[in-house]
């Protein structure tokens, strides 16, 4: 694919592609449409401190893990179309809420809602499969990852533009996230009429099911559950720390570590009963893969993602008071850092790609992060603005150097699951970003940077230690692994058994054939007893002439 | 003579084909076709079903190839490999040890678009940059395979 393919709106894949950024940018437009308004709202509204805001940064990053979760299993019931759309739709809602709430309760419940926003990523990532031809898919995915991405830089942008020159006043910054939630609204219904799931009506069936990721040995079994539980139970520092501000009592803060503790539970508990069987069995040689190089991109993606996430949140406001600049300046100024996103993710991915040595790309752009945060620890107003500008945006660089680097390596660790491996590791990211800005309470701008650029140090040691670098195979028997034969092996028998049940019942509605846990239900529905009749009839017809079956 | 054929079944694939069909026809070599079959680098479950696509596509593809030598007089063999082109074909010659590794030199050729003068330009950018940057497969394996090389130019317009 060329890059030139871009502009061939008339070839529906393109035109989906399109659509389908520009849907991602949107939804990250209305997620960071906060953190260049901070210091507005809180000079336009005197029963607001520091410390809420910086609660609201977050909380707006705080239900992005369950929701991916939610809208994962959305998906694979209605296809990407209809959870975009209904994501769209549904989530101007708590934007409203948040534009003209007028207590902190309102704004801090409506920016939490508000955070399943940033589930769009993975609605549209699989859209994205779903169109386009595997040679083509890697740059078509990473293309509507970069211009979707771009959507917090370009709200850091325009936003206080739009608020304070605009609309202007005090309640300027209430209708320019008011507009924005209209927009994604709006959009949300186009996006619904514009696009299908795939170029054909079959391109979206339901894949395999999988309640957890499968792993290799007992060792990685260990690791995959200690690496389970901050997934979920992340969200118990935000519930501790919303208890101390006084937004909930000793009571409902017990029942949400409660809720915490059992849904934790539960994903360690399918964790185990996915995998005790299979590591019971045994894992064949050719079917194993290392968890802990999973585990290695699970940090890495923590110290790139969850940094850029948090980074993106607090850095209009440090650059506004470090330097005296206004909020339009510091916008512009901060969203750099987001802006760099167009060309670096992708490069990423590239210098991950054609360097041949994807592990030592890899810890490069870790130490790259490591550095880069330092610097910016070192910032302040003695410090040229100019100069601050330019290690913000080389800081950047590696960041999102780093995440497409991570998204590099994915693909080749064990294609069955990569997509729950890529699940994994992108809510690590949101992992990262609710810890760094629950830290981002208790410390300075400064030292927030050199924790930042630790979290990057001890990543890159993990990696060091963990990451292998993905082998190739030759031949048929290494390609597809014993396991992969035997699943495509049963799906085949499956496709043969639904031929055969069609046949059986031709003159009935619908007949399917499910998994339930370890058995298989058969659904037959027929338009009246006659059919049924006519049905069965048929089948002790069969029976009779066909004793041996 | 045993002779190593990078082959992915794309258009400069075919070109080479047809280049080493003549050159090398009246030396009466032994040819081994190698196909690495990439990742698909997505990051969705639904890549499993593209990647078994790709894999049956590249693998009828490289096996018409071989029947086309085969029928030609010539002895061919195929060896179908996973992952990164560069690195399996390496370790294909590492292996085999052939007395000429012969590839295309791949080109994302820029032909006539929607908004042709821009979109010409665009692409010419993005062929320098892949040139000038990291080096494609035929640049990687010509700095590090041990057997001599030899790379095609695939410039010619498709016939």
């Amino acid at each position: 694919m060329q890059v030139s393919d871009l502009f061939r709106f008339r070839n529906r894949e393109i035109r989906a592609l399109h659509l389908t950024w520009i849907a991602f940018f949107i939804t990250f437009y209305v997620w960071f449409n906060m953190a260049p308004l901070a210091s507005s709202i809180l000079a336009s509204s005197d029963w607001l401190t520091r410390d809420d805001i910086r609660l609201f940064a977050i909380a707006n990053v705080a239900l992005t893990i369950p929701a991916r979760i939610i809208v994962g299993m959305a998906l694979d019931k209605w296809g990407p179309r209809r959870v975009f759309s209904v994501l769209m739709v549904s989530m101007a809602i708590p934007t409203f809420f948040f534009a003209f709430g007028d207590s902190k309760e309102q704004l801090f419940v409506s920016r939490l809602v508000l955070s399943s926003v940033g589930a769009s990523f993975v609605v549209g990532i699989h859209m994205t499969a779903l169109w386009f031809k595997p040679r083509h898919i890697g740059f078509a995915e990473g293309f509507y990852a970069g211009w979707g991405n771009f959507g917090s830089a370009a709200a850091a942008m325009t936003i206080p533009t739009v608020a304070l020159v605009l609309y202007g006043g005090d309640d300027g910054w209430r209708y320019a996230i008011a507009t924005s939630g209209a927009i994604m609204a709006i959009y949300g219904v186009f996006y619904w009429f514009a696009i299908t799931d795939g170029p054909t009506k079959d391109t979206h069936k339901k894949p395999r099911k999988a309640a957890a990721l499968e792993v290799s040995s007992f060792r990685d079994l260990v690791l995959l559950v200690i690496f389970t539980v901050p997934l979920v139970g992340i969200l118990s520092i935000l519930v501790y720390r919303v208890q101390m501000m006084g937004y909930i009592d000793g009571f409902v803060a017990s029942l949400c570590y409660g809720a915490i503790a059992v849904v934790v539970l539960y994903q360690v508990w399918l964790a185990i009963r996915v995998n005790v069987p299979i590591l019971k069995k045994g894992v064949p040689k050719d079917d194993r893969y290392p968890f802990s190089s999973v585990a290695a991109l699970n940090t890495t993606y923590f110290a790139n993602f969850g940094a850029e996430l948090a980074v993106v949140s607090m850095l209009p406001m440090f650059f506004q008071e470090t330097w005296g600049l206004n909020p339009v300046t510091a916008g512009l100024i901060a969203s750099a850092f987001a802006f760099v996103n167009l060309v670096a993710r992708p490069m990423g991915g590239l210098v991950s790609d054609r360097m041949g040595n994807r592990r030592f790309v890899m810890l490069a752009y870790m130490m790259g992060i490591a550095i880069g945060f330092a610097l910016m620890g070192l910032l302040n107003s003695s410090w040229p603005l100019i100069i601050a500008i330019a290690i913000t945006i080389c800081c950047s660089f590696f960041v999102q150097g780093a995440e497409g680097a991570t998204f590099g390596i994915i693909p080749s660790i064990k294609r069955r699951v990569t997509g729950q491996i890529a699940g994994m590791a992108g809510a690590y990211g949101n992992v990262g970003a609710v810890f760094y800005l629950f830290i981002f309470m208790f410390v300075t701008p400064s030292q927030f940077f050199f924790i930042i650029a630790t979290g990057a140090a001890v990543s890159w040691l993990v990696c060091y230690f963990w990451l292998k670098e993905p082998q190739g195979g030759f031949g048929e028997e290494y390609v597809l692994s014993s396991v992969d034969q035997a699943i495509a092996a049963e799906a085949r028998q499956k496709i043969e058994a639904e031929a055969e049940l069609a046949e059986l019942f031709t003159g009935s509605e619908k007949v399917t054939l499910a998994d339930r846990g370890s058995s298989l239900t058969l659904t037959a529905r027929f338009k009246d007893l006659d059919d049924l009749r006519a049905a069965l009839s048929r089948i002790g017809k069969r029976g009779k002439e066909q004793p041996a079956q | 003579m045993d002779l190593m054929l990078a082959y992915d079944n794309s258009r400069n694939a075919r070109i080479t084909l047809d280049a080493v069909k003549e050159m090398f026809g009246p030396l009466n070599p032994s040819i081994t076709l190698v196909s690495v079959i990439e990742d698909v680098g997505s990051a969705t479950s639904g890549a499993d079903d593209l990647f078994n696509e790709q894999y049956e596509e590249q693998k009828a593809g490289v096996e018409a190839a071989a029947a086309e030598l085969v029928a030609a007089g010539i002895p061919a063999t195929v060896m179908l490999a996973e992952g990164d082109a560069r690195k399996m074909i390496l370790r294909a010659t590492e292996e085999k040890n052939p007395d000429v590794l012969v590839m295309a030199r791949h080109s994302h050729q820029p032909d006539h678009k929607p908004l042709g003068f821009i979109t010409k330009r665009i692409d010419a950018i993005v062929e320098e940059f892949d040139h000038m940057t990291f080096g494609s497969v035929s640049a990687f394996l010509a700095r590090r395979v041990k057997c001599p090389v030899l790379i095609i130019p695939t410039h010619e317009p498709a016939a």
